[in-house]
């Protein structure tokens, strides 16, 4: 009887410290996703810091006080201050947010359907595609009717990366689709692309190439309210999508057999994570040019910061890659005060001693 | 592998007695060439090679016959504009069969310069051979030039071309040619400094108007940016560029609202859109495409703009010796009375008339202050903008 009181005791301590253990485990995790949620608020704010920080800098004289003056009634300041408010750095500032928060989270999602760190927007080809796009639209001089032609190489370049990504899909489905054989597929396409756009200089007049080579230099006075809208909606309507597979991505990163058997139609996944990829990349590149390293360190920086669970990971890399891409542009402009460098130069510049100190001194949140 | 040796050590006694021959079999001469190297040539250089279409040019302006000594040009047509090649081909329609080499553009080919066989390649500044590329080239028994009319055209234009006119024997030509250049600068110079205290208005000289969407490539200091300062004007991108190009923020330049917007293009533009004038563009082309530049974002609301200094300058009038040309209608662009009867027009005229085997023709330069029904808006948007 004793014995049996016992083991009565004894099994409900079990269960209480089991329940203990389980309320332990909740507390630890909602300690985690609020960290999580704290990280992805404080990364916001710090957008929106670099973004006023943006608008504020410049070569000319304007005050702080103008810009808001400016901002706020445009009327009330003169002329070429309203043209720099609101032509020149409100546009680009915005260009930067966009195309920042597009390539990182294009590279997420790419990171993770590829199961492969290395992997960014450009590693499959995308961005080669679009260059070669646009030198062919260059080289050729061509133009649609109803097209303005600025309009058509940025057109052009966006076709192109579409539809080396619908390829890549094509031959992947060919052949059984593995990971691997879709990364090598996708280094074919880069090579392929390279010496298409090589041989397209080659065999283009000076005029032409002279064209080619400062359209291929990333930079982000291509700006305007046209392109930034268009930019901003594809954004607007594809990043829904990829929040919305986060939890099949993060599952996918257990491993696709894992993924199946939670009941995941891996390829269907992969395919429609590759289509909004190319979406954000290919919009990118047709108005800003290459900017290759967002997209590859702004996941990892996310990823560090917040782990693998890709419900954060995904927003995170966002504004990861929408602060640093606005850090380069501040910075861009400062450096040599008058004078556009080219961004692509700046984000490595600023990009890499932030990576670097996340890999040697990794906040709490890290798992 | 040792039974070659005594072969090749044969070729190169004959090839060293060759070379030891060669300057008794034709007079040498040594010239200095704008890199600064002392090269010998011949005397009188039976043919000459050419890495450059636009080389052709300078040739026709000393030259009544200029392909009479041409072994070999790369036949980059787009370069020179294809309404004067056009021109110069059928004039001298031996160009399109002679033999051709890479142009400066393309990497060097050592294989068509030696088949071309010239006395002596004339190459660029810019991007001519490498220093082992020039080093076989001379083994091979063909010296070496460098010319530039692009890289720093004001201080290299006239150096250039007594070195053409040196190796193809027209130094009397050139010589008479340089003595107008060297006059029509003068007067200029002479004039601005004359007139003490003149203003220097402030320019903005976008280079390749329209090559892409964005705008602001501009002549920093040194290079294009010379003949601003010497028609007496400042050149806003030589404050913050300290290279001899690069690209303005425009934000800067709104800022500086400089006095006067000059935009320089050529027919390349076309396929961009941007600004084209030159050979084979009638004035109110050239005009309708300098009225797209002064439209854009950003250049629209430059004051210059508003009050109708707004000019268009041919890319080749500043890249050959017709640069006084381009001299001449800056200096009126930027003083407009000080030089109010120098005329661009008459001299590109006794030019064409007394020098060019093949004159030049189409709209070199242009400007917008002349349409007359604009006037009364532009008046209009300058009291809005003084207000």
């Amino acid at each position: 009887m004793n014995a049996l009181t016992d083991t009565v005791k004894a099994s409900s301590a079990n269960a209480a410290t089991a329940a203990g253990q389980g309320r332990a485990v909740l507390a630890a995790y909602r300690r985690r996703v609020r960290w999580r949620v704290g990280a992805l608020v404080l990364l916001g704010a710090l957008c929106v810091a670099a973004f006023v920080l943006d608008i504020m800098t410049g070569p000319s004289t304007l005050s702080p006080g103008e810009v808001v003056a400016g901002l706020l009634s445009p009327d009330g300041v003169s002329n070429a201050q309203r043209t720099i408010i609101w032509n020149v750095r409100l546009p680009y500032a915005l260009m930067a947010l966009l195309v920042g928060a597009a390539l990182s989270l294009a590279g997420a999602e790419m990171q993770a359907i590829l199961n492969n760190p290395l992997a960014s927007p450009f590693t499959l080809g995308v961005s080669s595609a679009a260059s070669f796009g646009a030198a062919l639209a260059i080289v050729l001089g061509i133009s649609l009717p109803f097209l303005p032609r600025e309009w058509m190489v940025s057109l052009n370049a966006f076709g192109f990366a579409l539809g080396s990504v619908m390829l890549l899909q094509l031959m992947a489905r060919l052949r059984s689709t593995s990971v691997e054989t879709m990364v090598l597929l996708g280094i074919a396409l880069v090579f392929v692309f390279n010496a298409l756009v090589a041989f397209v200089q080659f065999a283009s007049s000076q005029a032409a190439l002279q064209q080619l080579v400062f359209w291929s230099m990333g930079s982000l006075s291509r700006a305007n309210g046209q392109n930034v809208s268009v930019l901003a909606v594809v954004l607007a309507l594809v990043a829904p999508f990829s929040l919305a597979a986060a939890g099949k991505l993060t599952a996918l990163r257990l491993g696709e057999d894992r993924a199946r058997s939670f009941g995941i139609n891996v390829g269907r996944l992969r395919f429609f994570a590759l289509l909004r990829v190319s979406l954000l990349a290919a919009t990118s590149v047709a108005f800003v040019g290459t900017i290759g390293f967002i997209g590859l360190v702004g996941p990892h920086i996310a990823r560090l910061m917040l782990g693998e669970d890709h419900r954060f990971l995904l927003p995170a890399s966002l504004l990861t890659g929408a602060l640093v891409m606005s850090l380069a542009s501040t910075v861009s402009k400062v450096l040599v005060p008058g004078v556009m460098l080219p961004v692509g130069i700046v984000t490595s510049i600023i990009g890499v001693p932030v990576f670097l100190l996340l890999i040697f001194w990794r906040p709490g949140g890290a798992s | 592998m040792y039974h070659y040796l005594p072969r090749n050590r044969m070729l190169g006694a004959v090839l060293m007695l060759l070379a030891a021959l060669s300057p008794l079999t034709a007079a040498a001469k040594e010239v200095t060439d704008l890199r600064g190297r002392t090269v010998t040539v011949p005397d009188a250089p039976a043919t000459v090679a050419i890495d450059d279409g636009r080389f052709l040019l300078a040739l026709a302006l000393i030259d009544p016959d200029p392909i009479s000594q041409l072994a070999a040009w790369p036949h980059d047509v787009s370069r020179l504009g294809e309404v004067y090649s056009q021109r110069m081909i059928d004039a001298f329609p031996a160009l399109e069969t002679l033999p051709s080499v890479a142009s400066s553009a393309e990497s060097f080919d050592m294989e068509s310069m030696l088949a071309a066989e010239p006395d002596v390649a004339v190459v660029s500044l810019s991007r001519g051979p490498t220093d082992a590329q020039v080093a076989t080239l001379e083994s091979a028994g063909i010296p070496v030039v460098f010319i530039d009319f692009f890289i720093d055209p004001f201080a290299h234009q006239g150096k250039s071309l007594e070195l053409l006119a040196e190796l193809t024997g027209n130094q009397a030509q050139a010589q008479d040619y340089l003595a107008l250049r060297d006059a029509h600068l003068a007067r200029i110079s002479q004039r601005l400094a004359d007139a003490e205290n003149a203003a220097e208005p402030s320019v903005f000289m976008e280079a390749h108007a329209g090559i892409t969407r964005d705008c602001c490539f501009s002549p920093g200091s040194g290079g294009v940016g010379d003949y601003i300062d010497f028609a007496g004007g400042h050149n806003i991108g030589a404050d913050v560029l300290e290279k001899a190009s690069g690209k303005l923020n425009l934000e800067y330049i709104i800022a500086a609202d400089p006095d006067v917007y000059i935009a320089t293009g050529g027919p390349d533009l076309a396929r961009s859109g941007g600004l084209t004038l030159g050979g084979g563009y009638a004035e109110d082309e050239a005009r309708a495409a300098l009225a797209n530049m002064a439209e854009r974002n950003g250049i629209a609301e430059l004051a210059a703009v508003a009050e109708g200094r707004v000019h268009g300058l041919a890319h080749q009038l500043l890249n050959s010796p017709l640069d006084i040309v381009a001299v001449e209608a800056l200096a009126q662009w930027l003083h407009p009375t000080l030089f109010a009867e120098i005329d661009p027009a008459a001299t590109l005229a006794q030019i064409n008339q007394r020098f060019l085997a093949v004159p030049y023709t189409g709209t070199g330069w242009v400007s917008l202050e002349a349409s007359a029904d604009a006037e009364p808006d532009d008046v209009a948007e300058s009291d809005n903008a003084a207000q």
